[in-house]
């Protein structure tokens, strides 16, 4: 479904991803770990064409195209979906015309009110938010664990082929933790996404299992293995990964 | 609601909420007890507004302008306990001159004045904003926040003045002249709503965020 090969990043003319590659096959959940600056957020970011970032050689390739050229919105209506760290807020938006808008902009086709507020009720009540959200601002004047429930409304509501969780777990107490996890699976199990994971918490697993770890250093990756890497990592820390001890696999 | 016409220089209002449409170039407003005026209409005609909020009044200023070339200068009389909540939402394709004076004369005044403006085409912004805080005055709060979103090339010029003549006032003020949030734009693109109706999404968000549900309401209209 999503191959990166030999990619090359710059921002602010500093390399932040270097030759790196990645394969994630249809309905795959894939994490990539990593200390922090790593560059662990720059994949999530380039995935989606942010133009802070430059590539500077190598390809993305979603289901069989290369989509380097593509912008933003265009990756998006392919299924690509990021739910950032810390979500954009955006005053003077409401969420139900964000995504009346986002789902026209997708289908080409006029939203059916009706049913449209049926599905969203249906979602609030799944993510345990009141029904006002869907008439509040965009992640405007939310806590942390409010916008992650925020971005998984506007998820279901989008239905992407293709999700990127960008550190899911950051800014969620142990009960939001739960209920957003929670979600995540359930909504693994209905639609079948490819997932990746970006995280430096191993609890995330427990949720959504990955297929497979890659470790990130430098904007390398340094180590792909099993599961089996989180349990080193909750008992060693990243350092057992160091460059001159590791085996590279790409 | 009805909306009245004002063609005379002189109107009181009592303790309502009006949707006025100014047509006349000078207009002196007394306001007692609590008042909401909407001018939504983008209305060139008005040049000199004189409002005076009387003691223990409130005055909601809610004004909107999106075709109009405004040449327009308002100033605001507040006295003892009187309060001003002024929205002043811009859309600039030509030349618009703005120029707002408040005055608090007495104690236990609030007095906050937002305007919002965005640029485009051949349009600027020319506004000069004067709080005026009087001597021997107690208790007074003065905010003014001017936005301008720049989308073309022309300059914009605005001159915030606080001009405070006692120690016991709390007062700030804010200006930006910025372009659309890159970050914003790319959150909106993320959800698959393309650069073009995204920027229109975010232009008017910008403006709405002054008013109130029943207000945008009525410019969406």
């Amino acid at each position: 479904m999503l191959k990166i090969k030999d990619l090359t990043v710059v921002a602010d003319n500093k390399i932040i991803l270097n030759k790196l590659n990645l394969d994630i096959e249809t309905g795959k959940i894939w994490a990539i770990m990593g200390p922090n600056g790593v560059g662990k957020s720059t994949i999530c970011k380039v995935l989606l064409k942010d133009p802070n970032y430059l590539i500077k050689q190598g390809s993305i390739i979603y289901n069989g195209k290369i989509i380097n050229d593509l912008s933003t919105d265009q990756r998006a209506k392919l299924g690509l979906f990021l739910i950032a760290q810390t979500p954009t807020a955006i005053d003077g938006v409401q969420n139900s015309e964000m995504l009346r808008m986002a789902i026209a902009n997708r289908t080409g086709k006029a939203v059916d009110i009706l049913s449209f507020h049926k599905e969203i009720k249906e979602v609030c009540q799944k993510l345990d938010i009141p029904n006002d959200f869907i008439h509040r601002d965009i992640n405007a004047g939310m806590s942390g664990g409010e916008r992650k429930k925020n971005e998984l409304m506007h998820l279901w509501m989008l239905k992407p082929e293709f999700i990127i969780l960008d550190e899911i777990d950051s800014g969620l107490d142990v009960d939001a933790f739960k209920i957003v996890m929670k979600s995540l699976k359930d909504y693994y199990k209905k639609y079948h996404p490819s997932i990746l994971i970006i995280t430096h918490n191993t609890k995330v697993f427990k949720y959504l299992k990955p297929d497979g770890i890659s470790i990130l250093e430098d904007g390398k990756i340094i180590k792909t293995g099993t599961e089996e890497l989180a349990n080193i990592i909750d008992e060693n820390g990243f350092e057992a990964f160091k460059v001159s001890e590791s085996v590279t696999h790409e | 609601m009805n909306k009245i016409i004002i063609e005379n220089d002189y109107i009181s209002f009592d303790d309502e909420e009006v949707d006025v449409q100014f047509n006349t170039q000078n207009l002196t407003i007394d306001i007692t007890n609590n008042v909401v005026i909407n001018e939504l209409n983008d209305c060139n005609i008005i040049q000199k507004l004189l409002i005076n909020i009387h003691d223990n009044s409130t005055l909601t200023l809610n004004i909107f302008n999106q075709k109009a070339s405004l040449n327009l200068d308002i100033e605001i009389n507040i006295y003892d306990n009187g309060k001003f909540y002024g929205n002043i939402g811009l859309i600039a394709n030509t030349e618009n001159h703005l120029n707002v004076t408040t005055n608090m004369f007495k104690d236990n005044i609030e007095n906050i004045l937002n305007i919002k403006g965005i640029s485009k085409k051949d349009g600027y912004f020319n506004i000069k904003v004067d709080g005026n805080v009087q001597k021997n005055t107690y208790n007074n709060m003065m905010k003014e926040s001017i936005k301008i979103l720049n989308l073309n090339a022309k300059e914009n010029k605005i001159l915030p003045n606080m001009l405070v003549a006692t120690n016991e006032v709390k007062a700030d003020h804010f200006v930006t002249i910025s372009n659309i949030s890159e970050p914003e734009l790319f959150y909106l693109m993320s959800k698959g709503i393309n650069r073009n109706l995204a920027s229109k999404i975010l232009e008017k968000a910008f403006i709405f965020s002054l008013y109130d549900e029943k207000v945008k309401k009525i410019i969406d209209k």
